[in-house]
């Protein structure tokens, strides 16, 4: 059966294929550059070329800004990039990440051998790179202590940041005693690491010779191995020395070192003003909020009719009083009539009632004993004999016997 | 000299990091009222730390040697003005 493919099918199936290709995706490319466009929008647009192939290139704004030269046409390179494909037009081309001039013949060809091997290692990894610290206390300075560079690193940290120690670690950066004086340097910053935070290894500018000591295996080696994080500074902007590939950081310029290397102080004093405002700002927040959160609590209703809490209570105290306040009015009324009663009683009792209905009491005298039988008192003896209003004292003349009765018959008939 | 250099790198560093720290966890606002103010106390302690930091900051430069016996020493380091 025929089937019928659409051109963005195809376009899309080379771009899978090429772009799925391990080769392609991280190479470098000798050759001459030819139609050499510098696009408005930064971007780069080119072809390298040899004696019979041509590979349409693009270096885009992010990547050629890196640049240490600009190109031109009829100029040797080596790019560095990976084959894609421009699906809307199907082209084929290499997306360059790096590139330099080719310019030294044979010195480059032992450069890219040796960044090639040290590539496959696995020493220029991006993963490899350490972040550099924000706020290094002590930079090391591996570098000659005579040169341009240290005197430039040294102008522009204490400029921007004048807390910094640096500790210069002396070495010699030209002539065949320079790896190993390199080496030894960075041996010294290892021995020394609990103490440094950074350091800046490199020199000033000089022909690619004089340079060449930091394209030596064993400096890079070192670099790769140095417990510090390394930023390499090596000649002028356009010197790219296999230093820079295994350091954690390139700077184009020992002076670029120094300024990757420490925060300038000024920035640092905005950022502290940053965070203390920040702070204050988050501190009256945070007080705002709670009072909100206290308020709201306030504003409910217990708080707002806080009467409602004791109403219920204060009715019961109510009650529980007006029934005390009958009860004891009834007990009392109780007592009150029990007591009028007794009093009553009391009154018919009273010898003093007695005596005020006409009735005497018959004492003897001198002892006040109540005479209550004739027997106690004989004819001639004193007595007493209280009435209701005083009392008369008398002698006995006659006594007789016998009650009331028998007295006022015997009376009648006499 | 070189443990000197060490105190420092603590101090401003890790001043620095516990601000912006105290700040962020300030302003998450999950804190209570007593931690939110003692958040910001230490925080503006630690302004006042990093400020002083600054202001006393001089840079110091020496030199890193071997000596002969193989220790580690810093020296006075003087640029020397003949050489460019």
């Amino acid at each position: 059966m025929l089937t019928i493919y659409s051109v963005s099918d195809v376009n899309r199936r080379i771009k899978q294929v090429i772009e799925g290709d391990e080769f392609l995706s991280g190479i470098w490319v000798r050759g001459e550059i030819s139609n050499f466009t510098y696009h408005t929008s930064g971007h780069m647009y080119f072809s390298l070329k040899d004696a019979s192939a041509r590979l349409r290139c693009v270096m885009f704004r992010g990547n050629n800004m890196r640049l240490k030269f600009m190109p031109a046409d009829g100029m040797l390179v080596f790019a560095y990039g990976a084959v894609g494909v421009y699906e809307k037009a199907g082209d084929v081309q290499l997306y360059v990440e790096d590139m330099m001039p080719a310019g030294t013949g044979s010195l480059y060809l032992a450069f890219l051998q040796l960044r090639d091997r040290l590539a496959a290692e696995g020493l220029l990894d991006a993963a490899r790179k350490r972040p550099l610290p924000r706020f290094p206390s002590v930079v090391g300075v591996v570098t000659s202590p005579t040169g341009a560079a240290v005197r430039d690193i040294i102008t522009v940290i204490s400029r921007r940041a004048p807390g910094t120690t640096i500790l210069v670690v002396p070495a010699q950066v030209q002539g065949d005693e320079a790896p190993e004086s390199i080496v030894k340097a960075l041996d010294l910053v290892n021995r020394a690491s609990a103490l440094i935070d950074v350091v800046i290894v490199g020199r000033g500018g000089g022909s690619i010779e004089d340079l060449w000591a930091f394209n030596d295996e064993r400096v890079a080696r070192a670099i790769a191995g140095c417990k510090v994080p390394v930023i390499s500074a090596v000649g002028h902007e356009t010197d790219f020395t296999i230093a820079d590939f295994v350091a954690d950081r390139r700077a184009p310029t020992p002076s670029a070192a120094a300024e990757m290397a420490v925060p300038d102080m000024a920035e640092t004093r905005q950022a502290i003003l940053q965070l203390s405002l920040r702070l204050e700002a988050a501190a009256t927040a945070e007080v705002r909020r709670h009072r909100e959160r206290l308020e709201r609590v306030a504003r409910s209703h217990v708080f707002r009719f806080p009467q409602d809490i004791t109403r219920e209570h204060r009715q019961k105290l109510g009650d529980a009083y007006q029934r005390m306040a009958a009860a004891m009015a009834h007990k009392l009324s109780e007592k009150r009539e029990a007591f009028g009663a007794l009093a009553a009683r009391l009154d018919v009792l009273s010898p003093l009632g007695t005596l005020a209905r006409g009735y005497g009491v018959v004492r003897t005298l001198p002892e006040r004993r109540v005479v209550r039988s004739v027997r106690s008192v004989a004819r001639g003896d004193g007595v007493e004999v209280v009435l209701v209003d005083g009392s008369l004292e008398c002698v006995v003349s006659t006594v007789k016997e016998g009650g009331p009765d028998a007295d006022a018959g015997r009376g009648r008939e006499d | 000299m070189l443990m000197q250099g060490e105190d420092v790198k603590i101090d401003f560093e890790k001043a620095m990091e516990e601000l912006e720290e105290t700040v962020s966890r300030l302003e998450a606002g999950e804190l209570t009222l007593e931690e939110s103010l003692e958040a910001f106390e230490r925080g503006m302690s630690l302004v006042r730390m990093c400020r002083k930091k600054l202001d006393e900051a001089e840079t110091k430069i020496a030199k890193l040697v071997e000596t002969k016996g193989g220790e580690l020493v810093t020296e006075p380091f003087r640029l020397e003005e003949d050489v460019g």
